[in-house]
């Protein structure tokens, strides 16, 4: 009896440990990944932010490590407007898709959840801009807003071109294509609600609005809160899609529609691999990171302890 | 059971290797996607080659590969090979040393890259040296590459004693005008003109040949008749009434592109600065070196120059913001913005080049329901190699009939600038290399290509293909198979100075991107910091002279000079 029991032990030990070998196995090449690719590529960029780099005429390289790739944002006049000036267009981009992007993603997920009229036609249309190549996508819409509609209605500007309505005609494109992720999540968070409780609150006399409001959102909410964390970050990385829109930050017709995003991306892809342009990129990588992650957990800590909870 | 699950364990495990092997491997395989039809001839060494496939196309290198096998066909490269087989890359990426180490491709035609800092400071290009002043076994004795170089070129591309690169073609900014819709309409400035300014259409008409009285057209921008330029406009005055007299006709005087606008006519304003202020004064931007003349500083809305000349050092560069030339060329663009016969198009981000150049060879403007002749295109050297589709079209219809086109001479900014030899500023800059760290038969047969693509015969072949010239010293031998526009470029090219954007002073090499007038910081200014001068004139409704100050300001501000 008691062989009997060691070899079960012996054989329980055995699989444990094959068990870990193949985890590890299977974790190595991720892992391995996630260290070369992530931390690897951002501690190249860390260094970055506090390196000065000269290039001799003989094409060789000096670098002298300091703070002013940090300092400059804050002492040059010309830099700091522009970085402030991107700011407070990622805010309002930010708050767009907040106050706009997330109820009206809310409300059509939920108007597919209840398999309304044409609810696989919408689901389709809102999740076109997700298939189809960003690219594409904004030569149609450019084409539409600044072409077709002032040939189909006369006297309308052209839309993208007009200084006052071209960052509107850029919100809305964006907010139509962040329908595409969120709205999939949520009706799928949807779906997996039970009937029963939907039963429930409709004999008990709810309305749509109500049932919506008090069941379908606060069983959604653990959705609804990975999307508002994880857009926290999008505040300093979102491009607004203006890349595509019009090209090198030199071609986009205002600093005002810029975002802060954009800025980095556009100044070190217009630096054609000069290196000497980086440092100070990289430094407000830095900032901005120092200020996304409290940022982040904060919001986390709070939606945690004041967001609607599924009980 | 348990073998399948072992065997499919084992299975997805390689796989997983595979997939990273792949990931890190040393050597991708080259972008064959251009020219999928590629077949390995396994008798035959290969020699990648990798081209920046901008304006120019894609079918000068394809001749030049052909030449070049045919050359080589009995030659043996490596052992037990006959022959080489080149194969192109053309690709619209941008060239930086990770992809000339990660890349199959031994040579690199390039333009935009930063030639210290990344391509030699990280040691992703080979040392040749041997291409550039070595014998050209394709050449005449005693010719070399080198031989061909400005020295300009000469003091950039060497390094140390040795060269690790070596010019590709000639990018230029300017203006491109029919010359058939010119003759046809009498657009070209006569050389004695009516002097009666009483009615307005009555001058203007009289400024301009006709077939009878004023038949003789004047000087044009070089001061001389019987050159090509005659009947030109001379001064951006004169511009600017031919501007008027086109459209009083009914023409549009000028196309540009909407979408690009915003570097297409900064190229403008800054080949205006370069034909002002005249090649040494325009080389200083970028040696830091030498005696500023033209400098100044607006009083009361206008230019007033300096008493006395400024000499330039890296530590006040900054100054050169203040050269006359610049104030001239953002002046000149500012009121050509204001014209009357610019329209949304001109600034229409839907409103591409090649819906301009479309527009220029058809004669019809989208949505145009006059059917307006299009006079002028501000534009590249490489515009008609990138219009050809649309030449191919027009083609094809039997009643065409084939329109001259010609590369017309800056007007000077005023009379007294008349005369003063032309200046071509080199926009993108680009070059030749080499991969580095290849010491095998790739490498002599790399040094072999880079001289064979750089010989008389493929220069020509080159300037005939593409209707642009190399960025070399060279004659044609034969003019016949360019087309009229290609001659009238590569005429006003050899009775021009060039001006490189580029030198190896430490503040120039540590600071490129400041420097470069093509997504770079030459034309910042304070009052639209970060935006060009044209976009801020659109739609800022800034001026010139506030510009002008602003980039000073700008400059200054900059703690880069030392």
């Amino acid at each position: 009896m008691s062989e009997m029991m060691e070899r079960q032990k012996t054989k329980k030990k055995d699989f444990r440990v094959k068990s870990k070998i193949f985890y590890a196995a299977l974790m190595a090449v991720p892992v391995l990944q996630f260290i070369v690719f992530y931390i690897g590529v951002n501690i190249n960029s860390i260094l970055l932010a506090f390196q000065d780099i000269e290039i001799s005429s003989d094409a060789v390289k000096t670098v002298t490590w300091t703070w002013k790739n940090f300092t400059g944002w804050f002492t040059n006049e010309t830099s700091r407007s522009l970085v402030l000036t991107a700011t407070g267009t990622s805010l309002k981009v930010y708050a767009i898709t907040l106050f706009t992007g997330v109820p009206l993603g809310l409300l059509f997920s939920y108007y597919i959840y209840k398999k309304m009229p044409c609810a696989s036609g919408f689901r389709v249309v809102l999740f076109m801009p997700s298939i189809i190549s960003s690219i594409v996508m904004v030569l149609i819409y450019k084409y539409c807003v600044n072409d077709a509609l002032p040939a189909i209605f006369k006297g309308l500007p052209k839309l993208l071109d007009n200084a006052d309505t071209r960052f509107g005609v850029i919100a809305f494109y964006n907010v139509y294509v962040s329908f595409g992720t969120s709205v999939l999540m949520y009706s799928n968070k949807m779906a997996g609600i039970s009937p029963e409780i939907i039963e429930a609150a409709n004999l008990d006399g709810a309305t749509q609005l109500q049932e919506f409001w008090h069941v379908v959102l606060p069983l959604t909410f653990p959705t609804i809160s990975i999307f508002l964390i994880t857009g926290v970050a999008t505040l300093f990385t979102n491009q607004f899609n203006l890349y595509s829109f019009y090209g090198g930050y030199k071609t986009v017709p205002d600093s005002s529609l810029e975002t802060l995003g954009y800025y980095m991306y556009s100044r070190a892809e217009a630096a054609k691999l000069d290196q000497t342009v980086y440092p100070p990129l990289a430094a407000l990588g830095l900032i901005m990171t120092a200020i996304a992650v409290p940022l982040t957990f904060g919001l986390k800590f709070t939606l945690e302890k004041f967001g609607p909870s599924e009980d | 059971m348990k073998t399948f699950k072992r065997l499919l364990a084992i299975g997805a495990a390689l796989t997983l290797s595979a997939g990273f092997a792949v990931g890190c491997s040393v050597e991708t395989p080259p972008d064959l996607s251009a020219d999928s039809s590629v077949t390995i001839e396994e008798g035959k060494s290969q020699l990648y080659v990798f081209s920046f496939a901008g304006g120019y196309g894609t079918e000068w290198l394809s001749d030049l590969a052909r030449r070049y096998e045919e050359a080589n066909a009995d030659k043996s490269f490596e052992s037990g090979k006959k022959g080489i087989q080149v194969i192109p890359t053309n690709s619209k990426s941008q060239v930086s040393s990770t992809v000339i180490k990660n890349g199959k491709e031994m040579v690199y035609f390039a333009e935009q890259v930063d030639y210290y800092g990344d391509l030699k400071g990280n040691n992703a290009v080979a040392d040749i040296t041997k291409a550039v002043t070595g014998k050209n076994p394709y050449d005449a004795e005693g010719v070399t590459l080198e031989s061909k170089l400005y020295d300009d070129q000469k003091s950039y591309f060497n390094i140390n004693g040795a060269y690790y690169a070596y010019p590709h073609y000639l990018t230029s900014f300017g203006f491109v005008y029919d010359v058939t819709l010119f003759n046809e309409r009498g657009y070209f400035f006569a050389q004695d003109r009516v002097a009666d300014t009483s009615n307005q259409q009555i001058w203007m008409t009289g400024q301009f040949i006709n077939t009878t009285n004023r038949t003789v057209k004047s000087k044009g921008p070089d001061g001389q008749s019987g050159t090509s330029d005659d009947g030109l406009p001379a001064t951006y005055e004169e511009f600017f009434t031919l501007c008027d007299y086109i459209a009083m006709k009914g023409d549009m005087p000028m196309l540009w592109t909407g979408q690009y606008y915003s570097g297409y006519m900064t190229h403008i304003i800054n080949a205006l600065a370069s034909e002002y202020e005249g090649y040494q004064q325009m080389r200083m931007n970028f040696t830091f070196n030498g005696t500023a003349t033209n400098l100044g500083k607006i009083v009361n809305g206008q230019f007033v120059e300096d008493t006395t000349d400024t000499p330039i050092t890296s530590a006040n560069a900054y100054e050169l913001k203040r050269q006359a030339g610049k104030y001239y060329g953002l002046s000149f663009v500012d009121k050509l913005f204001k014209q009357n016969f610019v329209t949304d198009n001109h600034f229409s981000s839907t409103y591409s080049h090649l819906d301009a150049q479309e527009a220029f060879l058809k004669n019809v403007i989208s949505g145009d329901a006059n059917n307006k002749a299009v006079a002028m295109l501000a534009e590249g050297t490489w515009w008609e190699s990138e219009a050809q589709p649309v030449f191919n079209e027009l083609r094809k219809n039997a009643n065409y009939q084939e329109r001259e086109y010609a590369w017309m001479p800056l007007p000077k900014a005023t009379a007294s600038k008349v005369g003063e030899k032309s200046v071509m500023y080199d926009i993108m800059y680009p070059l030749c290399v080499v991969k580095g760290g290849v010491t095998d038969w790739r490498y002599d047969a790399a040094i072999d290509f880079v001289q064979f693509a750089n010989s008389q015969e493929s220069l020509e072949a080159f300037n005939n293909i593409t209707g642009v010239p190399k960025a070399v010293k060279y004659e044609m031998k034969d003019t016949t198979k360019m087309s009229a526009f290609g001659k009238s470029l590569y005429t006003f090219t050899k009775n021009a100075d060039i001006v490189f954007p580029y030198s190896n002073s430490p503040l120039f090499v540590s600071n490129q991107t400041n420097f470069s007038e093509i997504n770079g910081g030459a034309w910042n200014s304070k009052v639209n910091p970060d935006k060009t001068p044209t976009v801020t004139f659109h739609e800022k409704k800034t001026s010139a002279a506030d510009f002008f100050t602003g980039m000073y300001d700008y400059a200054k501000a900059q703690e880069i000079y030392k």
